[in-house]
């Protein structure tokens, strides 16, 4: 078995599954503990009179456990898999299998099978161009909605917006998934992330008012833009590209570093961010994967990881959402990554990227020899030439910053996003810190 | 059209407002403007334009960085096993655990890794209890961050300046001046006389407080002065620590009537041998006496002569040593002479909290011995000797017996303590905490591990059994923990 601790415990649903796990990877626990290649079992005491029997599926992971928790994994396959990582000795090798254990193994390689099945049905091309003849209808009624909405809060001034911030969009988000236009919905969503309480809402409520307004207008004359802009705007109102169709494009065959991976909880949704940076191509990409509630992680990758992969773009201008079609951990050092020590190339990036591209949303950056610097009640990234950016991490976050550099020149990679540079990894002779993880 | 000509115009909104033009982006707004649409449509554009115009021509801002570099670390950093466990039990806020890693830490003369700093700094804030332990651990990184940080500087009040006496709040001047009070008690005398005055009755009071720690006779005379003060709790905190304060006027005094009431005689005893007794006189102080001396002339226990209500509450401020001395006996056989005569039934109490007050051994011994059940007499004791009186304690006042038991240094408790406890929390398992189960646990031996898969077996269905089984369960859970970090 490949998983460390730390993504064990990324594959819990909550923090209390992860205390209650923790607790629960105690020999002391299990009354009998069990594993051979294919699974992981044992029964742990809890306040019942029968144990629980909880089962892991090895080869692709997969829990199964007899507790009542609507949560998956519970805490007892958390705890089972975390004493096993921690203390293999303990498990007894057994390759006779319970019978329970058996028959869901056997269902899961069936379920499996009937999904590759699945794949290979031939697709009826009538329907699907009448599915999406009738989306383009639903979506372009949709833009013109908000573009109604757009103009009408210019109109009457935003200055009343921060009364009522958390409603003001709520009515066009919705209308916009209604017209199958996810992307532009999660564009208006992300105005409640602004924080009206602070000066310099105005400007963000503005910027992303007009971007949005953009992309409407962008959409209305997507026949004369080059391929790659259209499909970039096309990602942007909401049309999905299948993973499949990515995975057949051409793939960047590099030595990656993993740079930093995010995870972000929205409703039920755990959306998972992991930057890679080419270490000859020199290009990013970033990996997104989407969890529903209990499912667990799909890659074994941890932050400072380097991996020999085939890395496959989704299309766009300066795309940098992609696919890893296959990987293989290798060997590296985080102090050999060497990009740039000059923060005024850092600004000339952005200004090319927007100039090419101004739909942009997120550009990663790394620095290297730079220092951060607290002054006055501002938090700074400082190049040797004395050229500096304000970062946006938390307060809290700042300290631990600075804490890891003990005031030494370091690197950080991080993203300008929303005019603002976020530090996502610091790095130092030979130590990491991660702030996402 | 500048950005705030555009923010301005979006927040009036355009029915109100017209953005001026801009210079810089003139041939693009007449583009714009020239589009045959309404004047949001127009509006919308231009505004986008000049916003990412604007953003693209930014450049980095100058800044000099003055920061000093923090001192190299003398000691040796935790090792990543030893961080993973700290930043877990950080995230998780397992804070039994915790104080455990923090204690090795220490103990191992080992340093946090910096980027736990900040927040152990925090937790120390918390934390008063482990406040000291928790700053030596984050090294140098602490003193570098702290001097950075206003919120943690007072956590280095040793380095901190005495600007913290004037310019900290309350619990920041409170912890300053209890570590001049331990380095110089005189120097937080002349420290606290200077505001004192100045300040409200609640901080006078806590202030004041502080000075029970190391309290000598050179602090008298500041402490007659606040018999005057204007609050009542001040003047009877000073008075109490007048009284208990050896060698003062009161004290003396104190010392002076007992000695007139109190004598040790040798009597006759089965006609040829000779014994000592301690005679007590009936005498009570006079009005004029009493007045000033801060204690009751008329007994409130039922049953009590006022005479040995004077004598027992005057006995609790004089040093069972001194006493003795006085009385030309030893201290073993003056508690002895007390415990033998008449007077022991309404004494007791008294003498008990004297010998605990004055943390005296042979005192401490034959009252425990007697059967008397006042925890605090554990403290006067060595550990070795107080585990023949735990069994005293665990009926009654378990909580008290445990803040013995569990000490900071996580020593192993003795096998048959670990034992007499387990079969007391078995029957009675709820009189403790989850959480002090677990701080139980770092405390019990490896040895113990056969005894408590006992208890985890143990048949019974009840919710008693069953708590107590899940408390095993952990304790052991524990002990492996414990025995992996070690």
């Amino acid at each position: 078995m490949h998983y460390s601790r730390e993504q064990i415990l990324k594959m819990a649903p909550d923090d209390a599954s992860v205390k209650a796990g923790q607790q629960l990877a105690s020999a002391a626990k299990w009354g009998t503990r069990f594993v051979n290649e294919r699974a992981l079992w044992g029964d742990c005491q809890g306040s019942g009179k029968i144990p629980y029997r909880t089962m892991v599926d090895l080869g692709n992971i997969a829990f199964k456990c007899s507790c009542p928790s609507r949560k998956f994994p519970c805490k007892h396959g958390l705890g089972l898999i975390l004493l096993y990582t921690s203390q293999p000795d303990l498990f007894s090798k057994q390759e006779q299998m319970p019978e329970p254990l058996l028959e869901w193994l056997g269902k899961r390689q069936e379920k499996e099978v009937i999904r590759e099945e699945k794949e290979i049905k031939p697709v009826d091309e009538a329907a699907q161009a009448k599915r999406v003849a009738t989306r383009e209808r639903k979506v372009e009624g949709g833009i013109e909605e908000l573009r109604v909405w757009i103009k009408d809060l210019v109109r009457t001034g935003i200055m009343n917006i921060p009364q009522n911030s958390y409603q003001f969009n709520q009515n066009i988000i919705a209308r916009m998934v209604d017209a199958q236009a996810p992307g532009l919905a999660n564009q208006l969503r992300q105005m409640n992330g602004i924080n009206f309480y602070r000066e310099g809402w105005q400007r963000a409520l503005i910027k992303r008012l007009t971007a949005t307004y953009l992309i409407t207008d962008a959409f209305q004359r997507l026949d004369s833009f080059p391929e790659e802009l259209k499909k970039e705007l096309q990602t942007l109102i909401g049309w999905n590209t299948l993973k499949e169709d990515v995975l057949k494009g051409d793939a960047l065959s590099d030595i990656w570093i993993v740079l930093s991976i995010e995870s972000i909880d929205e409703g039920n949704i755990r959306t998972e961010k992991i930057w890679l940076l080419g270490k000859h191509s020199g290009r990013y990409a970033v990996i997104l994967n989407f969890y529903a509630n209990g499912q667990t992680p799909q890659h074994v990758l941890i932050p400072g990881m380097y991996i020999q992969a085939a890395v496959v773009y989704f299309p766009g201008l300066r795309p940098q959402r992609a696919l890893i079609r296959e990987y293989q951990i290798v060997d590296g050092d985080f102090g050999d990554i060497k990009v740039t020590s000059s923060i005024l190339l850092i600004y000339e990036n952005i200004t090319t990227a927007l100039v090419e591209n101004p739909f942009i949303e997120q550009l990663p950056f790394v620095l290297n020899d730079i220092q951060v610097v607290k002054k006055d009640e501002g938090w700074f990234v400082v190049d040797q030439t004395n050229k500096g950016f304000t970062i946006s991490n938390a307060e809290e976050i700042c300290w631990r910053l600075l804490a890891f550099t003990m005031g030494r020149p370091c690197s950080c990679f991080g993203i300008y996003q929303n005019e603002q540079f976020y530090i996502h990894s610091l790095w130092l002779e030979d130590k990491t810190y991660f702030v996402t993880w | 059209m500048v950005d705030q000509e555009i923010i301005k115009t979006a927040l009036l909104g355009t029915d109100n407002y017209q953005p001026k033009s801009s210079v810089l982006l003139a041939e693009t707004e007449a583009k714009i403007d020239a589009l045959e649409t309404d004047k949001e449509d127009r509006f919308l554009k231009m505004a986008i334009t000049s916003l990412l115009f604007e953003e693209c021509g930014r450049t980095p801002v100058a800044l000099e960085n003055k920061m000093a570099e923090c001192l190299p670390e003398t000691l040796q950093f935790i090792d990543p096993t030893m961080h993973g466990m700290v930043r877990s039990a950080l995230l998780e806020k397992d804070e039994v655990f915790f104080a455990y890693l923090i204690f090795l830490v220490c103990k191992n003369q080992q340093v946090l890794s910096p980027e736990l700093v900040p927040d152990v700094l925090d937790k120390a804030l918390e934390n008063k209890k482990l406040s000291d332990r928790l700053v030596r651990v984050c090294g140098q990184t602490g003193k570098w961050l702290s001097a950075l940080n206003e919120r943690w500087s007072i956590l280095m009040a040793d380095e901190a300046q005495g600007d913290i006496w004037e310019t900290g709040n309350v619990d920041n001047r409170k912890s300053f001046l209890k570590r001049v009070r331990k380095v110089d008690p005189e120097e937080a005398i002349r420290l606290i006389e200077v505001t004192f005055q100045a300040e409200n009755a609640a901080t006078r009071l806590s202030l004041l407080e502080e000075l029970h720690e190391n309290l000598s006779l050179t602090d008298e005379p500041f402490l007659q002065k606040l018999l005057k003060d204007k609050s009542q709790k001040v003047k009877e905190t000073a008075l109490g620590m007048l009284r208990r304060m050896q060698g003062s006027t009161l004290n003396e005094n104190y010392l002076g009537y007992i000695l007139s009431v109190i004598s040790v005689r040798e009597e006759r005893y089965l006609v040829v041998t000779k014994k000592k007794v301690v005679k007590i006189a009936d005498t009570l102080p006079t009005d004029a006496e009493l007045s000033g001396w801060g204690i009751d002339k008329v007994s409130s226990v039922k049953g009590m002569p006022d005479h040995m209500y004077v004598i027992g509450q005057i006995l609790r401020d004089i040093d069972p040593t001194i006493l003795a001395k006085n009385l030309a006996v030893t201290d073993e056989q003056l508690i002895r002479l007390f415990l033998e005569s008449d007077a022991s039934e309404y004494l007791i109490p008294f003498l008990v909290t004297s010998a605990s007050a004055f943390k005296n051994k042979a005192w401490s011994l034959a009252l425990l011995k007697h059967g008397e059940r006042d925890i605090t007499l554990l403290g006067a004791l060595e550990k070795e000797e107080r585990t023949a009186f735990y069994h005293q304690f665990l009926e009654g006042n378990l909580q008290g017996l445990l803040g013995y038991l569990l000490d900071q240094d996580y020593s192993d408790m003795q096998m048959s303590t670990c034992k007499s406890l387990l079969v007391h929390l078995s029957n009675n398992p709820y009189h403790i905490s989850q959480p002090v189960y677990r701080r139980l646990a770092l405390h019990l031996p490896d040895d113990i591990l056969p005894q408590l898969k006992l208890y985890a077996q143990e048949p019974g269905d009840d919710y008693q059994k069953r708590y107590f089984r899940t408390q095993v369960i952990e304790m052991m859970r524990m002990i492996e923990l414990k025995t992996n970090v070690n």
